[in-house]
């Protein structure tokens, strides 16, 4: 579902990904994990196309995302980081708007709208504005419309940072639903988050990938108990904090 | 069509739902109105048209590119730089769409609300048919001139206001670059500015200003140099505004 060989960004003699290569099956629920700033986001901003890589291939559903970047678009459901939505429109306009910039036909705009409008729980704010949405309701119609077009893929960005533990976990089952038929990739440095809903972790840091498996796997094979521990291993400078 | 006329829908109804821009175009319509008026008195005209000896709408279009150099900046200054600041670029950016589609989409959505602008303003052309006392009334093709020239200022204009916009994370600062780009494009060629400079300099300015072309189309007289030189103005502003979207995303 997604091949990335070797791909590099750089700003200027700043290296924010430093040659990572992997892969993910159709299918598979993979953790994306890493410390602030080890280039979580960079690479899915690369695999959605939403930036250009300096160096390396990327491929989603067999699609390179420089060369055949609508397509691979097409094929992409993201939940950019911090939910970026327009404030003045209505969850109702919104979702309308993304449907008809997806070029759906009325009449699939209107199935898919409902599908996912149940699937995320959004009736009850179906006419209120974005702006007045609490966070939890945000997301949701961040997910919402990310699912809109049945992407094969789902990228989410930190979805759960900032909500309460009330509003964290049906965002979480809905994750969990998606990943039952989607590939989907899920940025957190959350781990009982990864732990609970990936199959996978990818750690990454400083722009390389230092591990990959699952995080039982991750956990025993440092001789560490949790993903946590796993994590701090691997990712904190010097061995300090 | 399909990706533009989004855009289009978008934007237009943003500005549709927005305070600012009823501020804007009744500000725009006192302008002209006002300068209108005076411009009639001053002429030596009166109010009722009984001593104007010709029914001439000059004055009202006289004020026209200094309005537009303040008024359309202001509504091309709410296109860009929000969907910058609030991420919503990143967003638009990973839906299947081309740069050049959603900039085009943007563009015609403040050309409609020109448009409209515009519209409103043949309330004055149609009082003077009405009072005109002169046998034939109202000379249209000037008025027809004018219009269309004015359409093709606040499209050049507008592509100044949305390339200042897709450079800027802040609506002020997209607003200002704007406001002294046009302003400064209207300048040059006004006569008080050609007059005290030098032979050479006002040759240049004659050319490059926006004030002497509109000044031709507005009398009436068609020139394709004028309209090619408007079209190719515009089409480059938002090339620009093109190149620096795949420059955002390439950095």
């Amino acid at each position: 579902m997604i091949d990335v060989k070797d791909l590099w960004k750089s700003y200027g003699s700043f290296h924010a990904v430093v040659g990572i290569t992997f892969s993910v099956a159709r299918g598979e629920v993979v953790g994306f994990l890493g410390p602030n700033g080890a280039g979580k986001s960079t690479t899915m901003k690369i695999l959605t196309g939403s930036l250009l890589p300096t160096a390396g291939s990327v491929k989603v559903a067999g699609f390179d995302v420089v060369e055949n970047s609508l397509e691979a678009r097409r094929r992409i459901g993201y939940l950019p980081e911090h939910t970026p939505l327009y404030a003045d429109m209505t969850v109702k306009e919104h979702l309308n708007f993304a449907a008809s910039l997806r070029g759906m036909s009325s009449g699939r705009a209107k199935e898919r709208i409902d599908a996912v409008v149940s699937q995320t729980d959004l009736g009850p704010k179906w006419r209120a504005p974005v702006k007045t949405l609490s966070k939890g309701y945000r997301q949701r119609l961040g997910i919402a419309q990310a699912l809109l077009h049945e992407p094969e893929l789902l990228i989410l960005d930190e979805p759960t940072v900032g909500l309460d533990p009330n509003q964290v976990v049906p965002v979480r089952e809905i994750i969990r639903g998606v990943g039952r038929e989607r590939t989907v990739i899920l940025c957190s440095h959350i781990l009982s988050e990864v732990e609970a809903t990936c199959g996978r972790a990818l750690i990454i840091n400083e722009g390389r990938i230092v591990a990959d498996g699952t995080p039982r796997d991750l956990a025993s094979g440092l001789g560490v108990a949790t993903l946590e521990e796993a994590f701090r291993r691997l990712t904190a400078a010097g061995g300090a904090a | 069509m399909g990706p533009i006329s989004t855009i289009f829908w978008k934007e237009f109804r943003g500005f549709v739902t927005s305070p600012l821009a009823y501020i804007f175009l009744i500000l725009f319509l006192l302008w002209l109105g006002v300068n209108y008026f005076f411009g009639n008195i001053a002429a030596g005209g009166s109010f009722t048209g009984v001593q104007v000896k010709e029914a001439s709408l000059e004055s009202l279009f006289q004020a026209l590119p200094s309005a537009f150099v303040i008024i359309v900046p202001a509504l091309a200054m709410r296109l860009w730089p929000d969907e910058i600041k609030l991420g919503t670029l990143e967003l638009l950016m990973t839906f299947p769409v081309r740069p050049w589609q959603v900039v085009f989409g943007k563009f015609l959505a403040g050309l409609a609300l020109i448009a409209a602008a515009l519209a409103l303003t043949l309330v004055t052309p149609l009082t003077v048919q009405a009072y005109a006392r002169t046998s034939h009334g109202l000379d249209w093709g000037p008025v027809w001139g004018s219009y269309a020239a004015s359409l093709l200022l606040g499209g050049a204009f507008l592509s100044v206001g949305l390339f200042a916009g897709a450079l800027c994370r802040e609506q002020v600062t997209a607003f200002i670059v704007a406001l002294f780009t046009c302003g400064m494009l209207v300048m040059l060629g006004t006569s008080a500015f050609l007059i005290q400079s030098a032979d050479w300099f006002s040759d240049i300015a004659r050319q490059i200003s926006f004030t002497v072309r509109f000044e031709s189309m507005a009398r009436g007289v068609l020139d394709i140099r004028d309209l090619v030189y408007f079209a190719s103005f515009t089409g480059l502003f938002l090339f620009l505004n093109v190149v620096t979207l795949e420059a955002r995303k390439a950095s």
